[in-house]
C-alpha cells in the first residue's frame, strides 16, 4: 500500500504540483512538508518523473520526432535571424560609407568654392590697395583722374607713367 | 586549422546523433529540475541549442555529453528563475530548491536513466485497463484532473489520488525492474 507518511491531502498536493496547478501557497505548504521527510521527498522526484515519461510515451505531440521537428525549427530560426542581422548589419554598413562619401564630396566641393572665394578676394583686395597707394601719391587728382583709375584698376603699368609725368 | 564545410557536416552529424540519444533523458531531467510541464520540451530544446552553439567548446575525452547537457540545463533553468524572481513578488520557490538540492545530489549516469525509461514502458504496458485509460486521458488528450473529473463525474482532486495511486502503482513495478537504489 501506499507509504503512511503521505497522506490524502499531500497525495493531492503532489497532484497538484505536477500538474502545473498548486496555488502558491499549496506549494508553500508542500515544501515544508518535504524538506522535514525524505520519503516524501522521494515520492515527489519520482511522481515528477514517472509523469514526465509517461508524457513523452503517451502524449502524441510530445514524441521524439516532433521535439526534433521543434529543434530543427528553432535552429532555423536563429539561422534565419541570424542571416538577417548580418543582412541588416551590412546594409547599415554600405549606407554609412556612402554618407561618408558624401561628406568628403561636399567637404571638398566647399573647400574649393571658398579657395576660390578667398582668390578673388586676395585680388580684389591688391587692386584696393594698389589704387589707395596711387591716390596717396597723387596728392591731389582730379575727379577725371579718379574716374579713369577706377575704371582701369588693374593698368599698373600705365598709373605708374602717369605718376612719373606728374612729378 | 579553420573548418571546412566537411568538418561542419561532420560536427552536425555527431550532434544529431546526440541529440536522438539524449532527448528522452534530458527532457525528465528538466522537469526534475522543477519546470513546468508545458514547457519542458520548450527549455529542453533551448538547452540543444545552447549546446549546439558551444558544440566546438565540448571536449568528449574530457567529459561525457550527458552532464555537459544537464550542466547547460541547470544554468537555464537558474536564469529563467532569476527572470522569474525578479518578476514575482511572490515567494513560491521552496519547491524548486528543495528539487535543486536533490538533482546536485544525483551523479546522473546515463545508462541508469535510460533503464528508468525502459522499465517505465513496461510497466506501463503492464497496467490494467482502467488505470491506463486514466493515464491515456491525462497524458495523450491532455486533460487536467478537473476536465477528467468533469467527464467521468468525479471531483478534480478525487482523480488527482487516483493518477497518485496509478503513479505509484508504477513506482513500485519499476522499483522491482531496476532496484531501488537505482530509482531516483
Amino acid at each position: 500500500m501506499n507509504d503512511p507518511a503521505i497522506t490524502p491531502e499531500i497525495e493531492a498536493l503532489i497532484g497538484s504540483f505536477i500538474d502545473g496547478r498548486a496555488e502558491p501557497a499549496e506549494a508553500t505548504a508542500l515544501a515544508a512538508l518535504a524538506r522535514g521527510n525524505p520519503v516524501l521527498r522521494r515520492a515527489l522526484r519520482a511522481h515528477l518523473l514517472i509523469s514526465e515519461i509517461s508524457s513523452q510515451l503517451l502524449a502524441p505531440e510530445r514524441g521524439a520526432e516532433p521535439f526534433f521537428a521543434g529543434l530543427v525549427q528553432r535552429h532555423q530560426s536563429e539561422q534565419d535571424a541570424e542571416a538577417f542581422t548580418r543582412r541588416v548589419l551590412r546594409c547599415v554598413e554600405v549606407q554609412r560609407a556612402g554618407t561618408v562619401r558624401t561628406a568628403t564630396r561636399l567637404l571638398l566641393e566647399v573647400a574649393s568654392l571658398s579657395a576660390a572665394a578667398l582668390l578673388m578676394i586676395g585680388l580684389l583686395s591688391a587692386s584696393a590697395h594698389a589704387l589707395m597707394r596711387i591716390g596717396t601719391a597723387d596728392t591731389a587728382p582730379t575727379g577725371r583722374h579718379v574716374r579713369e583709375e577706377v575704371l582701369r584698376p588693374l593698368d599698373l603699368a600705365a598709373l605708374l607713367d602717369h605718376n612719373k609725368d606728374m612729378q | 586549422m579553420p573548418e571546412t564545410a566537411t568538418t561542419f557536416e561532420d560536427r552536425d552529424g555527431r550532434f544529431a546523433r546526440l541529440v536522438a540519444e539524449h532527448q528522452a533523458t534530458l527532457r525528465s531531467f528538466v522537469r526534475m529540475l522543477g519546470v513546468q510541464p508545458h514547457w519542458v520540451d520548450d527549455v529542453a530544446q533551448e538547452v540543444f541549442l545552447v549546446a549546439y552553439r558551444r558544440f566546438a567548446d565540448f571536449d568528449e575525452d574530457r567529459g561525457d555529453f550527458h552532464s555537459w547537457l544537464r550542466g547547460i540545463a541547470r544554468k537555464q533553468v537558474a536564469n529563467e528563475r532569476r527572470r522569474e524572481l525578479r518578476r514575482s513578488r511572490l515567494v513560491q520557490h521552496e519547491l524548486l530548491d528543495l528539487l535543486a538540492e536533490a538533482v546536485d545530489e544525483d551523479q546522473g549516469d546515463l545508462s541508469q536513466t535510460l533503464a528508468v525509461h525502459d522499465a517505465l514502458k513496461g510497466c506501463l504496458e503492464a497496467l490494467p485497463l482502467h488505470s491506463r485509460e486514466l493515464l491515456r486521458m491525462r497524458y495523450e488528450q491532455d486533460l487536467d484532473a478537473d476536465s477528467m473529473g468533469a467527464a467521468i463525474g468525479r471531483e478534480g482532486n478525487a482523480v488527482r489520488q487516483s493518477l497518485f495511486r496509478v503513479r505509484e502503482v508504477l513506482r513500485r513495478c519499476m522499483g522491482s525492474k531496476i532496484g531501488l537504489q537505482a530509482w531516483p
